[in-house]
């Protein structure tokens, strides 16, 4: 084993970049475990970061910031990157919800009242009262989605959906104040991407969101969803 | 673009900006941009010598910037130290990878001159032609410490390469870069306190 003094020698060549990557992992492991040569090493990246500013300093060309902040924003503006659990589908969905959604503890409400299902639906909720459409949230290229709110009942339409494979469908959750997701059942698209579902006794639902899941999987979303439609507050 | 600015995230410090940035603020990561992107860009422009090279690289370092804030500790250092590691870092990659090998070589020779006897005047001109310094520190070391330091930092080459190539034993290499980059980081220290 490699002891403190031979390491101190290598804390400004690894400062420097000019110590192997094997004795850099050494030294990187020593540090980890000695404040002495962890302080040390700071400095001198300090001293040695001083360098950039011993020469000529340079304007940077606008088209690089330009296209820096390019890649940036519309990193930022894509909701959901990779995996994330249900967690970041909670927050995330929070964040598209009134401010008084806040936290939503796990329930396992009883949802019989809900009926949701593949419909062909020719637009009549039978009755009357008022139907609002409201824009979805879509995170997926070419997607777009959308509610049709008429008392406690929707219709979810979404076009543009990219066919999943075997084993795998787009399930639909409901967002309660306070609550997990849950589960209002598996869709499948048609052909040409479009989905519709009916979901009827939406009370208290504040959201819509659809993730793609491996058939059977009711208990939690494991990927941020790619759809979402707030509901209006009835 | 062209919708800046937000002056309250002007005024935070590096280190607050970049606790923005690690959960995906990108106006919080284009002040940290235009704080650090010129000497980003100057120390990448010494290292490749060349202007596109330098851009890439500088594109490159600013992505894993945005990309990777969560590993930032300031427990490490300073934010501009960090940045600064991370072009230095990439730049090495770039010096030491196969393409670049024709021309580090000629680096190689060149700085080889640099710091030379201070009699020899025609390396003193070399020395001013390709390694124009601002005479912040660098000037001010003894040759022997700061021809191993340009050579290791700017010309992104290993103690054991500088070693063989100025035919000095390994052991002199690794205490000129200490003492020489000791003696910076004292006369940066006294620069800062003089400020
Ligand atoms: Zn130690």
């Amino acid at each position: 084993m490699t002891g403190h003094d031979e390491l101190r020698e290598l804390l400004a060549s690894v400062a420097l970049g000019a110590a192997t990557p094997e004795e850099s992992d050494l030294v990187a492991r020593h540090v980890a475990g000695c404040g002495d040569c962890r302080a040390e090493l700071r400095g001198l990246r300090a001293a040695a970061s001083g360098l950039a500013l011993d020469v000529p300093q340079l304007e940077v060309p606008a088209s690089v910031k330009a296209s820096v902040m390019d890649v940036v924003r519309r990193e930022a503006a894509a909701v959901a990157p990779p995996p994330v659990r249900a967690p970041g589908l909670r927050e995330r969905l929070g964040a598209l919800l009134p401010a008084r959604a806040g936290l939503w503890p796990a329930v396992a409400a009883g949802l019989a009242a809900v009926v949701i299902g593949l419909a062909v639906w020719g637009g009549a909720f039978g009755g009357g009262g008022s139907v609002r459409t409201v824009p979805g949230v879509c995170t997926a290229a070419g997607v777009s989605c959308s509610a049709e709110v008429r008392g406690d009942d929707a219709v979810l339409r979404v076009t543009g959906l990219p066919a999943l494979p075997a084993g795998r469908g787009y399930e639909v959750w409901l967002i309660r104040d306070g609550r997990d997701p849950v589960s209002a059942g598996f869709m499948a698209p048609g052909a040409d991407g479009r989905l519709t579902a009916v979901a009827e006794g939406l009370d208290g639902v504040r959201a819509l969101a659809v993730t793609p899941e491996a058939l059977g999987n009711t208990s939690a979303p494991t990927s941020s969803p790619i759809v979402t439609v707030p509901l209006p507050a009835a | 673009m062209g919708t800046r600015r937000d002056t309250a995230l002007d005024r935070l410090a590096d280190e607050d900006l970049v606790a923005r940035v690690a959960t995906g603020d990108a106006g919080a990561f284009e002040v940290v941009y235009d704080r650090h992107a010129r000497v980003a860009f100057s120390l990448a422009f010494r290292m490749l010598g060349d202007r596109a090279a330098a851009e890439d690289l500088v594109q490159d370092a600013f992505l894993s910037v945005w990309r990777g804030a969560d590993r930032f500790s300031p427990a490490l250092g300073s934010v501009r130290t960090w940045v600064l590691s991370i072009v230095h870092h990439r730049g090495i990659d770039r010096l030491r990878s196969s393409a670049a090998a024709a021309r580090r070589e000629l680096a190689l020779q060149q700085e080889a001159h640099v710091g030379d006897p201070p009699e020899r005047t025609e390396d003193r001109a070399i020395d001013g032609a390709l390694a124009p310094s601002l005479h912040r520190g660098l000037d001010d070391l003894p040759d022997d410490q700061g021809k191993v330091v340009r050579l290791a930092y700017y010309g992104g080459f290993t103690h054991h390469e500088i070693s063989e190539m100025l035919g000095l034993p390994l052991g002199t290499v690794k205490s000129r870069l200490r003492l020489g980059l000791e003696r910076l980081r004292m006369s940066m220290g006294a620069r800062e306190a003089l400020s």
